[in-house]
């Protein structure tokens, strides 16, 4: 209410953009849904000077299959339209069922793909299968496009590793090869509108009741989500059973460093994290011996 | 044949409601408004050394700026322990420091900012028990001592020290509750306006006359040129009791700015300062013979009040209650203090300390049938009370389907199957609550006025506030059916003191019994008028005449009858005619307590129980409530849609109060006020609430009812500590059961019993 004025623009390309703005100015946000943005101005944790609202912008819309590349999802798909697309649904339902968990119906139809990943916070529900899922990022500047793996986009809370005036314009991800299977469990103090206290994506990819390959990523626990590796690494090749799983699970705990906040303590996140990842384990081994058979 | 009590009727406002045309606070305004804040400390504990509000009053659009020294020296609130602005001392975040009054909203946010207080920070007490053993930390330094008020009641001592020598069983624990918030929808706010020397004053109060009495002492204006009206109410849930410095602070930036002022809250003010549930610490001590019937029940409750005193510190007067008078209990003694911390003070939610109480007296059955090797439901069988019961406190029951609501609830208690990797079980909890009014001030009741028209139109004034419960339905059912006409023909005005006859408020579950018996004595006088008319007109016997279709109309001959509008305008348009007024005045016959907390406070009491099912997850203590049964003694259901409302809200705000709500004051600031990290159940949270109202006919109520507004919150979370403990053997005894609790829990029993438990 009292806050400092700020300047708005809505351009409608990508030309416009770059043309019109000094982007590197501090106190200049990308404007997509808002559903986070609007929320730390409100409860002044961030300084605005120049809003750019980029809704606009064609070149940063839409979920298409690229032959050689993957699937492409533009950084401004809603959660609702990433939840309900039939080519996400297709290739990776791990994704649709990780946003349709997010929230309330009225922030998932406005809260997009690209907001969730740049707001970076530790819990955001689209990391960890997204992590699992090999995402890599593509970002476009005045300077010019790159591309990077998700696992190296994240640099701390609230913290990416984008370059002032430079925005997301896609997520791509590889097509998952067969006899893959991936779950994510999110557990929250409720079952709608929470934040995760842990947040656990697994994929496996198995050859009967071997485990081939395992990715696994866990939400909340750390500064930045993260890839438990040494639980990844100890699957590999393993049979798994209740032993491996258990093992497994336990290895993953180690691999967090949780916090104690208002939302959970830090030995109860840890606790929920072998939890979880024994539940997604299991939920995965499961599915897939139902489905070879 | 009643025709419309006892029928579902849809909420007499829910149509203006749904389409958004209710007024609420928030929608009000009136020519030249000005928008008013209030600076408010953000230390719990300071001393004022300097306020400078020069800037502020200098800022383009400002109107007034005020602080302590602009305004007379009331003392306000219950035990006058508290100011409008604070001006030497500040003793909890939130307090009242400056009030603002501008041209908008904006300007008035910005003055604030320039306002200028220079504090000397205090040491802040934040711990009840610590507040009482330390007196380094004073929250008034006048009084001596953080010790604000102490209650106590007893049976005779010997006979509580003998019970419990010849116990056969003796339990002893401490139960713990937090501060939870009812987080209305709609946030405080109020306008006020003087003109002609008169206030008039827009609150969402839920007791406008003695609100009224409050402000006339807390601004120094005789009652009689105050003027309280009140817009639609969105939620009162006992927060709207008080009457809150801000409002005080509102009406003298209406006197000296000769505008009106309106404030309202932020959803984040409405955290930090509006009235909260108590929280409590409550050591219980519970003994049985053998065969589990109770001996004694002794209880010490220690309550955080915070920093001032609200109508929430008499709260221990329903705690006490529920201790000496839940289940037959001989001998009791009950201790309780209110201790003022640098804490948000706190206030009488929904239930009035109950809900706290019967979460400790509750669980504690259900750790005596367990000890006793019984069935829960047997044990609360075998000590029920009756019809005729006389209470260690003399309150005396007349009404009383206790039993039947236990039973209702109580099927299939314990572990129930369930898949591997679950846990599941049925807990059980029952209640006692006020049904027939609370006398807790010196008159317990509520006049009506019913009026008819001479186009058949029916008017009720009466001092009852409807703010969400459903009373203005059950109302016009009342005189829709004294007076044979329907519910839309009803038209209820409760909501301007200019106008309405007395009301001490809605409180204590106390409306459709309290203010239905005023509407309905008034109704049947103008009954009684119109009857007597029509037999003149008609040429019958008056006994032979009933109203019905707004009519009047022989019994055993309906062809013979007299449309009601045309009988008043009979009666109306002639020589020495007269109109239809009714009035009524309905005060309870019963008894303020004496100094030893001995009194039949309430014509009648109110029964119910919970039963819950969850199901636990082994893994992370996730809990899942899977059906929640209430059973409710409530005399008589008027309209059993809006009991079913009343029952389902009330379960919600339960099962929050069970399972995830709590306010976190950290240094006496609140940390998660907000719906993100205050977490209220959502819908897909809530399961199916299968309510059952049992009909017990009371026959001092209107039409048999009794009170429902606060009972249906109140035994839900004892039942959902009993149904964890049923699914998993992990006793909570502290709220809310979080994942985390019933997971260490778990990890305890596993460690003990070897890994037996899944
Ligand atoms: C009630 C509520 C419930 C929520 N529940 C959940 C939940 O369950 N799980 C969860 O993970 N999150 C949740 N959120 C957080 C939020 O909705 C999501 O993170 C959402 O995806 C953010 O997307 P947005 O488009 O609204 O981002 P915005 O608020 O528009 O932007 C967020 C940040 O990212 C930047 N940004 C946005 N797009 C780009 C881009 N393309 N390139 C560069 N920077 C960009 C913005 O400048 C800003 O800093 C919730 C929020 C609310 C208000």
């Amino acid at each position: 209410m009292s806050q400092q004025p700020f300047q708005y623009e809505a351009p409608q390309s990508l030309a416009e953009l770059w043309s019109t703005l000094d982007l590197g100015q501090d106190g200049t946000r990308f404007l997509a849904g808002g559903t986070d943005l609007l929320v730390k101005y409100k409860r002044k944790q961030l300084s605005v000077t120049r809003l750019v609202d980029i809704k606009n912008i064609p070149d940063l819309q839409g979920v298409w299959l690229d032959a050689a590349l993957g699937l492409r999802i533009g950084a401004l798909t809603t959660l609702t339209d990433l939840a309900a697309h039939p080519l996400v649904n297709e290739h990776v339902p791990v994704l649709a069922a990780a946003a349709s968990k997010m929230a309330s119906a009225q922030v998932r139809n406005r809260a997009t793909v690209g907001g969730n990943l740049c707001n970076a916070a530790p819990s955001a529900d689209l990391a960890p299968p997204l992590l699992v899922l090999q995402a890599r990022i593509k970002t476009l500047s005045a300077a010019g496009e790159r591309e990077l793996p998700l696992r190296h986009f994240f640099a701390g809370p609230g913290l990416s590793t984008l370059r002032p005036g430079e925005l997301v314009s896609e997520v791509i991800l590889p097509l998952p090869e067969g006899n893959t299977r991936a779950v994510y469990l999110k557990q929250g103090l409720r079952q709608a509108m929470d934040i995760a206290m842990v947040g656990v994506a697994v994929k496996l990819k198995l050859s009967g009741s071997l485990c081939e390959e395992a990715a696994i990523a866990l939400g909340a626990v750390s500064p930045v989500p993260l890839r438990a590796e040494s639980a990844e690494q100890y699957l590999k090749g393993r049979k798994l059973d209740a032993q491996s799983i258990a093992e497994g699970a336990d290895l993953a705990a180690k691999e967090a460093s949780p916090i104690s906040d208002v939302r959970a303590s830090a030995l109860y996140r840890s606790q929920l994290v072998a939890a979880l990842l024994k539940q997604g384990l299991q939920q995965c081994a499961g599915i897939l011996t139902e489905g070879e058979n | 044949m009643q025709q419309v009590v006892g029928k579902p009727a849809t909420k007499y406002d829910a149509f203006e409601k749904v389409t958004g045309q209710a007024q609420y606070i928030q929608d009000l305004t009136q020519p030249r408004m000005l928008w008013g804040k209030i600076l408010r400390s953000s230390l719990p504990h300071a001393r004022i050394l300097n306020i400078d509000t020069s800037r502020a009053e200098k800022l383009p659009g400002v109107k007034a700026v005020l602080t302590a020294r602009d305004l007379p020296r009331h003392k306000i609130g219950f035990g006058n322990d508290n100011e409008v602005l604070k001006g030497s001392k500040v003793r909890c975040v939130g307090d009242e420091i400056a009030a603002v009054a501008a041209v908008d909203e904006g300007t008035a946010q910005e003055a604030l900012a320039l306002i200028r207080v220079e504090f000397e920070s205090l040491p802040g007490v934040f711990e009840p028990l610590l507040a009482l053993s330390d007196p380094s930390v004073l929250v008034h330094e006048e009084k001596g001592s953080n010790l604000s008020i102490s209650y106590q009641f007893m049976t005779d001592e010997k006979g509580v020290e003998a019970a419990l020598d010849q116990a056969a069983v003796m339990l002893e624990d401490r139960f713990v509750l937090p501060f939870v918030t009812s987080a209305a929808m709609g946030t405080h706010g109020c306008m006020a306006a003087f003109r002609n020397g008169q206030l008039t004053m827009w609150s969402p109060t839920q007791v406008p006359f003695l609100y009224l009495h409050e402000l006339s002492l807390a601004l120094g204006i005789p009652g009689s040129r105050i003027r309280v009206i009140q817009p639609t109410i969105g939620g009162g849930f006992g927060a709207k009791l008080d009457m809150y410095p801000y409002e005080g602070a509102c009406a003298h930036l209406a006197m000296v700015t000769g505008q009106p002022v309106k404030i309202l809250f932020s959803r984040e003010e409405e955290f930090q300062a509006s009235r909260p549930r108590q929280p409590m610490l409550i050591d219980l001590v519970t003994a049985s013979d053998r065969e589990g019937r109770l001996l004694a029940r002794k209880a010490k409750v220690i309550c955080d009040n915070g920093a001032y005193n609200s109508w929430g510190s008499t709260t221990p007067f329903v705690g006490m209650q529920t201790v000496s008078s839940l289940y037959r209990v001989p001998n009791v003694r009950y201790e309780a203090q209110i201790v003022y911390t640098n804490n948000p003070y706190s206030g009488a939610m929904r239930g009035y300390g109950n809900p706290q109480h019967t979460f400790a007296v509750e669980s504690h059955m259900d750790m005596l049938a367990s000890k006793l090797g019984m069935d829960p439901l047997e044990l609360r069988l075998l000590n029920a009370n009756r019809s005729g019961d006389v209470t260690p406190q003399k309150m005396q029951i007349t009404s009383c389907a206790f039993s039947e609501t236990l039973r209702q609830a109580g099927e299939n208690l314990g572990p129930l199957p369930s898949e591997q990797g679950k846990l599941r079980g049925k807990g059980l909890a029952g209640l006692i609550h006020v049904g027939g009014g609370a006398r807790v001030y010196r008159s317990d009741g509520c006049g009506a006025v019913v009026k008819l028209d001479d186009m058949g139109r029916v008017v009720l004034l009466t001092g009852a506030t409807d703010m969400g419960q459903g009373s203005d339905t059950v109302l016009a059912q009342i005189v829709a059916e004294v007076l044979g006409v329907e519910i839309k023909d009803v038209r209820i005005i409760n909501n301007d003191t200019d106008l309405t006859p007395w009301d001490v408020g809605s409180h204590a579950s106390r409306t459709t019994f309290i203010a239905g018996n005023a509407a309905l004595l008034a109704a049947e006088k103008v009954r009684g008028e119109l009857i007597a008319a029509a037999a003149n007109s008609l040429q019958v016997a008056p006994e032979s005449l009933i109203l019905r279709n707004k009519r009047v109309c022989v019994d055993d001959n309906p062809e013979r009858f007299i449309d009601l509008p045309k009988l008043i305008r009979s009666l109306h348009f002639r020589e020495g005619g007269k109109v239809l007024v009714g009035e009524a005045f309905y005060d309870p016959p019963t008894e303020m307590q004496d100094q030893h907390f001995l009194g039949n406070v309430s014509v009648a009491y109110a029964f119910g129980a919970h039963g819950v099912e969850v199901e636990v997850d082994a893994g992370t203590g996730v809990i899942k409530v899977l059906g929640v049964t209430a059973a409710h003694d409530l005399g008589k259901a008027i309209n059993p849609l809006g009991i079913q409302g009343q029952i389902e809200g009330g379960c919600a705000m339960g099962l929050g109060y069970a399972l995830s709500e709590e306010m976190k004051v950290l240094e006496g600031r609140v940390i998660n006020g907000n719906f993100l990290d205050y977490r209220l159940l959502t819908a897909v949270d809530v399961p199916e609430i299968k309510g059952i109202p049992v009909e017990s006919e009371e026959l001092a109520g209107p039409f048999g009812a009794k009170g429902i507004g606060e009972s249906c919150c109140i035994p839900t979370a004892a039942a959902v500590a009993n149904a964890v403990y049923a699914a998993t053997g992990v006793r909570i005894k502290e709220l809310p059961i979080t994942p985390d609790k019933v997971l260490q829990g778990l990890n305890e029993l596993r460690h003990v019993s070897g890994g037996q438990v899944p």
